[in-house]
């Protein structure tokens, strides 16, 4: 009927009871253990979530700004590596244009080549040429009718006899205007129609005789306006930019020009930095990140986030003399069974542990998603790149760590309360 | 009355230490019942007085009690509110100390034990039956009835097969893994009466045990827990109102304004529902 051992010890009496009592313990299994606590939290859910809510945004508020500072942190070095990058002297730059540009290096091309670096270059897209075309044949019209009027009026005051000198003037100065007008009209409309020709035989074939020359001719022209503004890269535009990075690959498949071709390569390259620098700067701006402050650090962050935690952890506190108080006759039982007071404590540091440990892992990944969200939006792709990993995993070692000890700091003086209490003051029943 | 079953097992009556001292506890119109002489005295109170300071004053709610329970036998302690009655069982089953005299349960005395001691001399030695049943509310019937032998060092395999026949003894072996909000108010005392004779206890203190049940649910709990003592040799104590109890009971012990008033045997008893009478004034229970 029970074990022999206990059966024992009813027999005994006074001192024999005693030392028999100090045998046979052994401590509660630990399937009981984890049997009570989580059937504790979960008889009390709505008091389990309401404590656990408040650890997810503790928590996911200290990883979020762990992560944000160290990677506003990592984009302010950037952004000074971006801007502090050197620039290579401008006789360098000259020197080098001159000898690409004197290279033969469009007519080193075959036919086939050429028309692929033509499309490469996007002369194989005439659209806006053709509606500028559209564009452009009213005002023509008008220049020359202009100009027509003028001449006539012109020729109107050379036969005059009371005609002045003054109006004279005048009059050729219009013409001259006039007839500038329709020239450079014209010119713009010879250059676009050049063009469309170009492109319309780039994408068809079809055009007329010596279109190869033309095209010949176009790609020197565009090589050596390209090389020629390498002194002054911040003219180009990006796709300008890209389009001399072609041309300077062109050279290097010729041979012979590797320090000029190195030296317009860096210039390339310093310019798209110079941009990225810029394109950074911006967003840090934007986003209310001073470069310099953050280099050197921001304890108003720390502060916060001490803030933002002590006062979960008292929230806990509340929560944990709540649970108490509510169980009081539960721990008093609990007692009467032969529960040690250890035991009881043990019981609600558990509970608010497990609390602490999935509150911050919930938590943590609340934070890291939401400063990844940031991240991309503010600042793109430097966000990505800046993005904390080494730093990040510590960040989140030391959100884990922290739920943690806030759900038991925060549990530990109503579990110690718990302990203390004594079966009696737990079973108060009414007389 | 039925032989305590330790007299069957040879063991030597009460040891001189423990006779009762006759003239002490039995002044008046008590009488001794003739099972006293062959019996241990398995709870022993003298002269215990417990105070309260309340609002600056000091209360006495036990003014010198002294009694002696003798094992195996079914003691019930009858009194109106405020007399003292729980405070003298509180002392007994080791739940608060007296101001002055002292209590010994198995010639132990509880008072000067750690708290350690204290805790392990309740799970082996003493059960406990309370008014609100107390059983955890997460667990299910098995694993309240083993947890106390779980928290003596019982191994899980033991403790599951030992709570099963307990449970079944009370009649509950097809509600094994039933929680207490799936259990009737009855059934779920009957699973504390189970619980508080897990150890095998000496003693089993039964606080109000009918008090939140109806009449028929509340003579049956009275008739299974005496069904049992008497089976397993199992010295019973209640606290109560209830006059149902005093038809099971051996012996009565009433107790007013802190002291004891008078002891009666049942034989001495004069029961009728709703009242009783025996020597001496009416008793005014609940």
């Amino acid at each position: 009927m029970g074990d022999p051992e206990h059966a024992e010890a009813e027999h005994l009496y006074g001192d024999e009871l005693l030392e028999k009592l100090k045998y046979g313990w052994a401590p509660l299994p630990n399937k009981t253990l984890f049997a009570l606590v989580l059937g504790g939290l979960k008889i009390r859910m709505m008091r389990s979530m309401v404590t656990m809510v408040s650890i997810i945004l503790a928590i996911a508020f200290l990883a979020y700004t762990g992560l944000a500072n160290q990677g506003g942190y990592n984009l302010a070095k950037l952004s000074q590596k971006l801007s502090e990058a050197e620039q290579t002297k401008l006789e360098t730059v000259a020197e080098a244009s001159e000898k690409i540009g004197a290279a033969a290096l469009v007519e080193s091309l075959g036919a086939g080549e050429r028309k692929d670096l033509a499309v490469k270059l996007g002369m194989g897209e005439i659209e806006s040429q053709q509606a500028e075309m559209k564009k452009i044949a009213a005002p023509l019209r008008n220049g020359k009718h202009n100009l027509v009027e003028r001449e006539k009026e012109l020729g109107d005051i050379e036969a005059d006899p009371e005609a002045v000198p003054e109006d004279l003037t005048k009059a050729r100065a219009d013409v001259e205007d006039a007839r500038l007008a329709v020239e450079s009209l014209g010119e713009r409309k010879k250059l676009l129609e050049e063009q469309i020709r170009l492109g319309v035989w780039l994408e068809t074939g079809a055009g007329p005789a010596g279109m190869e020359e033309e095209l010949e001719g176009a790609l020197r022209l565009r090589k050596e306006t390209l090389v020629g503004m390498a002194g002054t890269p911040s003219r180009l535009n990006d796709d300008g930019l890209e389009q001399l990075a072609l041309f300077l690959d062109l050279a290097e498949r010729r041979g012979g020009l590797e320090e000029a071709i190195k030296v317009l390569r860096e210039v390339v390259a310093q310019e798209k930095t110079k941009r990225e620098a810029s394109d950074l700067a911006t967003r840090l701006r934007r986003a209310g990140i001073n470069v310099q402050a953050t280099l050197k650090g921001n304890p108003l962050d720390t502060w916060l986030i001490v803030m933002a935690l002590l006062t979960c952890a008292v929230g806990i506190a509340n929560a944990m003399l709540m649970s108490v108080a509510e169980r009081f006759r539960e721990i008093g039982t609990m007692k009467c069974l032969g529960a040690l007071d250890s035991l009881v404590v043990k019981l609600f540091l558990l509970e608010s542990g497990m609390l602490g440990l999935v509150g911050a892992g919930i938590g943590i990944v609340l934070g890291t998603a939401v400063a990844v969200a940031a991240a991309a939006i503010q600042f793109g792709v430097f966000g990505m790149r800046c993005f904390p990993l080494g730093e990040g995993l510590k960040v989140v070692g030391l959100s884990m760590l922290s739920g943690l000890l806030l759900a038991v700091i925060g549990a530990v003086f109503p579990a110690l309360l718990a302990g203390s209490m004594k079966p009696v003051d737990a079973l108060r029943v009414d007389e | 009355m039925a032989e305590d079953p330790r007299q069957q097992a040879g063991q030597e009556p009460a040891p001189a230490e423990n006779a009762p001292d006759t003239e002490d506890i039995y002044a008046g119109n008590a009488l001794l019942p003739d099972y006293a002489r062959d019996r241990r005295v398995v709870v022993s109170v003298r002269g215990v007085k417990r105070s309260y300071a309340m609002e600056g004053e000091t209360v006495w709610a036990l003014q010198g009690v002294s009694l002696d329970v003798y094992a195996g036998e079914y003691l019930s302690i009858m009194g109106p509110s405020g007399s003292g009655k729980s405070t003298l069982f509180n002392m007994i089953g080791g739940l608060d100390k007296p101001t002055a005299g002292d209590v010994k349960v198995q010639g132990v005395d509880l008072g000067a034990l750690s708290r350690v001691q204290q805790a392990r001399f309740r799970n082996r030695c003493i059960g406990y039956i309370f008014q609100t049943y107390n059983i955890i509310p997460v667990m299910t019937a098995l694993q309240n009835v083993a947890l106390p032998l779980l928290l003596g060092g019982i191994e899980v395999e033991h403790a599951n097969r030992r709570a099963s026949e307990l449970l079944d003894a009370v009649g509950l072996g097809d509600r094994l893994h039933h929680r207490p909000d799936e259990l009737s108010g009855g059934q779920q005392q009957r699973v504390a009466i189970a619980r508080s004779f897990a150890n095998d206890p000496s003693i089993i203190l039964a606080d109000e045990p009918t008090g939140n049940l109806d009449t028929h649910t509340g003579e049956e709990i009275i008739t299974r827990l005496s069904k049992l003592s008497k089976d397993r040799g199992v010295t019973i104590i209640t606290a109560t109102h209830d006059h149902k109890m005093l038809s099971v009971s051996d012996r009565v012990v009433s107790i007013r304004d802190g002291k004891v008033e008078k002891m009666e045997l049942r034989s001495q008893l004069n029961i009728q529902v709703g009242s009783i009478e025996g020597k001496g004034e009416r008793d005014e229970g609940s």
